[in-house]
């Protein structure tokens, strides 16, 4: 069985968010595999790791940085990557057509992609790829087995959790709780050096944007940062119950 | 498998950067990193920021099942088999990925500390020296965690003099044991070890070292120290009362242990350069995410221009550390890297070859140490009264880096090591440091010559240089002139030329790694004119307090119209750099190129 | 037309569904704003909706009585291209965020994903949506003769129902086989008010110390000022807590009138699913907690000692 994991760069959570020109600036600051998409991964390895005959492909889309993201996601242990090259912002819906056609050529029967996106805040590209490729699609898996043709597990829906069963091939979106993704140790980094990294260009998929993109601003809310010092803890407390009725008017 | 720094990094002789003029692609910098490096950095950064930094509190509190089980872990990421031969299940890969490992895990003084006992003093001598059964059964342990490593050199009485420790090893009648008896002091990690490499003397006075299993019979680790810093980091006594120790856990020879004592240290000392490095960035982040929240006068305290200096003058400090560490570090590479790693003497040819840059690592371990202890005591200000009580961190930052100072060799007993290494290799001949003061000689007695014109961005800045090192050889020369041999008990002019010769290894390193960046950084271009400014005033308050003291009178007056005219320089407009610099890392958040 | 498809729940029309009116009035494009009223005994809330659309479109069906992202998503698609929908509204609930990328794929539209505003200039759709953890406010633009748009909860004023009743048409659907077998549900049921709802949120972390800490101090300051209570992902994935209350990235969106976090360092994962609250409250020894750095009001103190005192002066 052949497994495609999504692997989208993001901005590491800690930093700082700049924009300049309007846009979101990402030079010089630190960028990872986003955490969503490493639940994928590591749940290919794991697959690969229960017996089941697989090979495990992870796809990046986006500008040549994104080859640092492969590389970690090849020292984590995938078997080889591809790299469509763009600098060109896609949307998750105009990207699935990319997925697609790689799912497609590479014949795979399982992908597994994150359930949200750090950057876009999305949940809209497994869902589409899925879609494109009329496949069903299991969303904010939390827990996953394979059987054969099947996959058995545990997703979040509506209103608490739902068991499920559905026959390969199958997009698979992450959610928090599926596993504990692996670092890469020293001697597989050292492992993932000789593994292939293919490049591509957008232009093979003959993919444009859905949407145009306009502008992106940080809008901080203005706080009032009144922080009381609690070693007197009953004097802090009334005067904190005192604010949030009097001044705040948050509670009666 | 080793990693070769790139091909191009000169192979320099220790001291030379004295004499000698490099050119940017001569060094290696941290911009050279290999994909692998970067990877492995990466994988630091993850075990430090998500499984470290966690844990902190519990660290602090001595839980030291928390921090064994983080060596663990660290193990198992193969972040402690770097300096360790394949053969013992290690990964024997090169200084740079061992030193960029020091680097990235230091968020935390304690563990850091912890883990630098282990992989630097606890697994080195072990690695250099021990027999193949002793690496056998002990190596693998070490590499991966599963056992922790201490170092029990010092004593109580004997600290930087380490030769005249007192502890005895006396061979028993039957010839298969050492029976040790004395008692080690502050030893790291001897609270949670399960290996001790112990100094004693075989019969007084053969300095010796041994392997001693924890839990042998004689061998009892004293109560915890309640240390200023780095709380979390275990530091006992240790008592040896008839300790029984098989005579094949002698560590290489009888009456040899002194090669090991010295030899390891100075890959502690770059080690504790990286760490540093790791260290201030944690702090800087924490100082600045908290002055960009902190409103004084309805402002953001990064407003303001004092608090911007602060700023300024320590991220303008990290980047001359990383370029000092990663230079130095990456040629001991590049001087390894031609080494036949199969020949049989190969561990003592590598430590011949790290011994020629001792006079740069101890360089690396008072510089960096220092520009630490500068940049915590300024997170710390930009704190305010919130700096000085424990709920932040920047009050944990400056009591942790204190330690720096004071082990892997005093920052005196270093600088006394700095000039004393360079004067005794001048006089043996093995650095070409007489002739190079006898042509500033010359040239300052041929009156002033036309300044070398330079074009570029740090033209000014490479004056800077040149003049620095003029200014030291002719500060070095007078010095010799007036004492000759006996300038070894002149302490305050020993340190002060030290501290000259350290401030140019530095500014060299910064203006060089700037250059080999080839602007891609204007922020790296600032920083480097912004430190040298500062570097130059150190230099030449070091060298009025030589001239001062080595001449009076007529000589005197001669010396400083030399020395003027060799200081001079236009001033550079350090506030608008601060400014600027500080503005960048205010945005960014975090120290940033 | 401008599709709405109807969301409820228990019986009940959700909120999401009036706010989705809104934002069809207030976007006043072409064509009537019709509903969608998918689900099998859905005669009720055909009628309750019939009270604020301008025409309500039933298919009351036994294979619908289970949602299935394929089998609404075919629907939709078919009942938008029937009906030549210039706008489909889908509500920013887990399916609706499920099931409307694949209208999109299948309208070959644009996909306007949690939407907080949109506008319509001259045919050409501008939407808001937060990004990056919901630090950033970006503004996209969607050209084209259908767009998909799912929209924020909360972002948009709800419409309110009038005297007018519109028409009810049944319509009839291919339907696609489901081939997701759903095998078990667990549905965890709170005597509180949903997290979602609440005016105020009481929020813990690892900061409360166990889940009995959680019990005595989150849950028992809820219950004193009548809020919902919310957890972030540390203390869910240690179980001290269902994941129902999990506040951030991977878990729920809360916007509410106070939101009051105790021992909550503030991970930019769990402020990005409470910061947009309009009044934000920290209880934390950690002084250096960047949940401090966007609070309102905050105690730097020990959570076991403070919200004992504050729930005994709110009883006062």
């Amino acid at each position: 069985m052949r497994i495609l994991t999504l692997v989208r760069q993001v901005l590491d959570a800690e930093e700082s968010v700049r924009i300049r020109d309007g846009e979101v600036d990402l030079n010089g600051s630190k960028l990872i595999v986003d955490t969503m998409d490493e639940y994928g991964v590591e749940q290919a390895l794991r697959v690969r790791e229960s017996g089941v005959e697989a090979e495990v492909i992870a796809l990046a889309v986006g500008p040549e940085r994104n080859q640092d993201a492969l590389r970690t996601v090849l020292a984590m242990g995938a078997d080889r990557a591809i790299h469509v090259m763009t600098e060109l912002a896609l949307d998750p819906i105009s990207l699935s057509q990319v997925v697609a056609q790689v799912a497609q050529k590479e014949n795979v029967e399982l992908i597994f992609c994150g359930g949200q996106q750090a950057d876009w805040d999305s949940h809209a590209l497994g869902a589409a790829t899925a879609e494109r490729l009329q496949w069903p699609q299991i969303t904010w898996t939390n827990g996953l087995e394979v059987h054969g043709q099947t996959l058995m597990g545990k997703h979040d829906a509506e209103d608490g959790s739902e068991t499920f069963s559905v026959e390969l091939p199958t997009v698979i979106t992450t959610q928090q709780g599926l596993n504990e993704p692996r670092y890469p140790t020293v001697p597989n980094i050292m492992k993932a050096k000789k593994k292939e990294l293919r490049v591509e260009t957008l232009e093979e998929f003959h993919v444009g944007p859905k949407l145009k993109f306009l502008s992106a601003e940080v809008q901080a809310k203005a706080r009032l940062h009144k922080i009381l010092d609690g070693k007197d803890a009953p004097a802090a407390a009334a005067e904190l119950v005192r604010l949030l009725r009097n001044e705040a008017r948050v509670i009666a | 498998m080793s990693i070769p720094a790139a091909a191009t990094i000169k192979r320099v002789t220790g001291g030379s950067f004295l004499i000698e003029d490099l050119r940017p692609e001569d060094i290696f910098t941290l911009e050279d990193l290999s994909v692998v490096q970067k990877e492995i950095a990466r994988t630091t950064v993850e075990f430090a920021e998500k499984q470290v930094q966690p844990q902190i509190p519990a660290i602090e509190e001595k839980n030291f099942e928390v921090t064994k089980g983080l060596l663990r872990r660290a193990g198992e990421l193969g972040l402690m088999a770097i300096d360790v031969p394949e053969e013992y299940g290690g990964l024997a890969m090169d200084k740079v990925t061992s030193a960029l490992i020091s680097d990235k895990i230091a968020v935390c003084g304690s563990f850091s500390v912890a883990f630098s006992a282990h992989v630097g003093i606890g697994t080195l001598p072990l690695v250099w020296y021990g027999s193949a059964a002793q690496k056998k059964k002990y190596l693998a342990k070490l590499a991966t965690g599963e056992w922790i490593a201490s170092y029990a050199l010092s004593e109580a009485s004997s600290g930087s003099d380490a030769m005249n420790i007192r502890t005895q090893a006396t061979l028993s009648s039957d010839g298969k044991h050492y029976v040790l008896n004395g008692e080690k002091m502050w030893i790291s990690n001897a609270g949670m070890a399960n290996l001790f490499t112990v100094f004693a003397k075989v019969d007084g006075e053969k300095f010796s070292a041994f392997l001693i299993e924890a839990g042998t019979p004689g061998l009892k680790v004293g109560p915890e120290e309640h240390k200023l810093g780095i709380r979390g980091s275990s530091t006992c006594p240790l008592v040896l009362a008839d300790c029984q120790v098989p005579v094949e856990n002698l560590l290489g020879e009888v009456g040899k242990g002194h090669h090991i004592a010295f030899n390891i240290l100075n890959v502690g000392r770059y080690k504790l350069g990286a760490a540093a490095i790791g260290g201030a960035k944690y702090a800087f982040r924490n100082g600045i995410r908290y002055a960009k929240e902190r409103i004084a006068f309805s402002k953001p305290i990064t407003s303001f221009g004092l608090v911007q200096e602060k700023i300024a003058d320590s991220g303008a400090g990290i980047f001359a550390m990383e370029s000092l560490v990663y230079r130095i570090v990456g040629a001991i590479d590049a001087s390894l890297a031609e080494l036949d790693k199969s020949a049989p003497n190969v561990t003592q040819e590598i430590q011949k070859r790290i011994e020629e840059f001792a006079v740069e690592c101890s360089i690396i371990k008072v510089w960096c140490s220092e520009t630490l202890d500068r940049l915590v005591d300024q997170m710390l200000q930009l704190h305010g009264g919130y700096g000085y009580v424990e709920e932040y961190s920047a009050e944990r930052s400056y009591r942790d880096a204190r330690i720096n100072k004071i082990f892997e060799g005093t920052n005196e007993i270093n600088r006394l090591i700095i000039t004393g290494w360079m004067m005794k290799r001048a006089m043996q001949g093995r650095l070409a440091l007489l002739p190079a003061i006898q042509r500033v000689m010359d040239e300052v007695m041929a009156g002033p010559s036309p300044r070398e014109e330079r074009t570029g961005e740090l033209a000014d800045q490479h004056a800077l240089l040149a003049s620095a090192k003029k200014l030291s050889l002719f500060c070095a020369g007078a010095a010799s002139q007036k004492y000759g041999a006996a300038l070894a008990d002149q302490q305050e002019v020993m340190g002060a030329l030290a501290d000259m010769i350290m401030e140019v290894l530095v500014l060299e390193s910064t203006i060089l790694r700037t250059e080999k960046m080839q602007s891609r950084s204007p922020l790296a271009v600032k920083m480097t004119k912004y430190y040298a400014a500062r570097s130059f005033r150190v230099l030449e308050t070091a060298a009025e307090r030589v001239i001062g003291s080595v001449a009076e009178g007529d000589m005197l007056r001669t010396q400083m119209t030399i020395y003027r005219r060799l200081a001079k320089h236009d001033a550079e407009n350090a506030v608008a750099l601060g400014r600027d610099i500080a503005a960048a890392m205010t945005e960014a958040g975090r120290y940033t190129l | 037309m401008i599709l709405v498809v109807v969301e409820y729940a228990n019986g009940k029309v959700s909120k999401s569904t009036y706010e989705m009116v809104g934002c069809a009035r207030q976007l006043g494009r072409e064509g009537p704003v019709t509903a969608l009223v998918l689900g099998s005994g859905v005669a009720a809330i055909a009628s309750e909706v019939a009270l604020v659309f301008d025409q309500v479109l039933v298919a009351d069906h036994v294979d619908l009585a289970q949602y299935d992202a394929e089998v609404w998503a075919a629907a939709v698609a078919q009942i938008a291209r029937e009906g030549e929908a210039n706008t489909v509204l889908v509500g920013g609930s887990r399916s609706g965020r499920e099931y409307s990328p694949r209208v999109a794929v299948k309208l070959d539209a644009p996909l306007l994903e949690d939407a907080i505003s949109v506008v319509d200039a001259n045919g050409t759709l501008t939407a808001e949506r937060y990004t990056y953890l919901a630090r950033v406010t970006e503004k996209v633009e969607a050209d084209a003769p259908v767009v998909v748009a799912t929209i924020k909860q909360g972002a948009f004023t709800a419409a309110l129902p009038g005297n007018q009743v519109a028409e009810q048409f049944d319509v009839d659907l291919n339907l696609p086989q489901r081939r997701v077998q759903i095998t078990g549900k667990a549905t965890e049921k709170s005597s509180r008010i949903a997290l979602t709802e609440a005016d105020i949120v009481v929020s813990g972390g690892r900061g409360v110390g166990s889940a009995e800490g959680f019990a005595t101090l989150v849950e028992g300051l809820a219950d004193q000022l009548g809020a919902a209570v919310g957890a972030t992902r540390a203390i869910v994935d240690d179980g001290w807590r269902p994941y129902q209350e999990q506040v951030g990235q991977t878990g729920k969106t809360v916007q509410p009138k106070a939101y009051i976090a105790i021992g909550i360092s503030g991970a930019v994962q769990h402020l990005s699913g409470m910061s947009k609250s309009k009044c934000i409250v920290a209880i934390n020894k950690d002084a250096d907690a960047p949940i401090f750095k966007i609070a309102d009001y905050g105690i730097v103190g020990d959570a076991n000692r403070i919200v004992p005192a504050m729930i005994a002066e709110l009883q006062k």
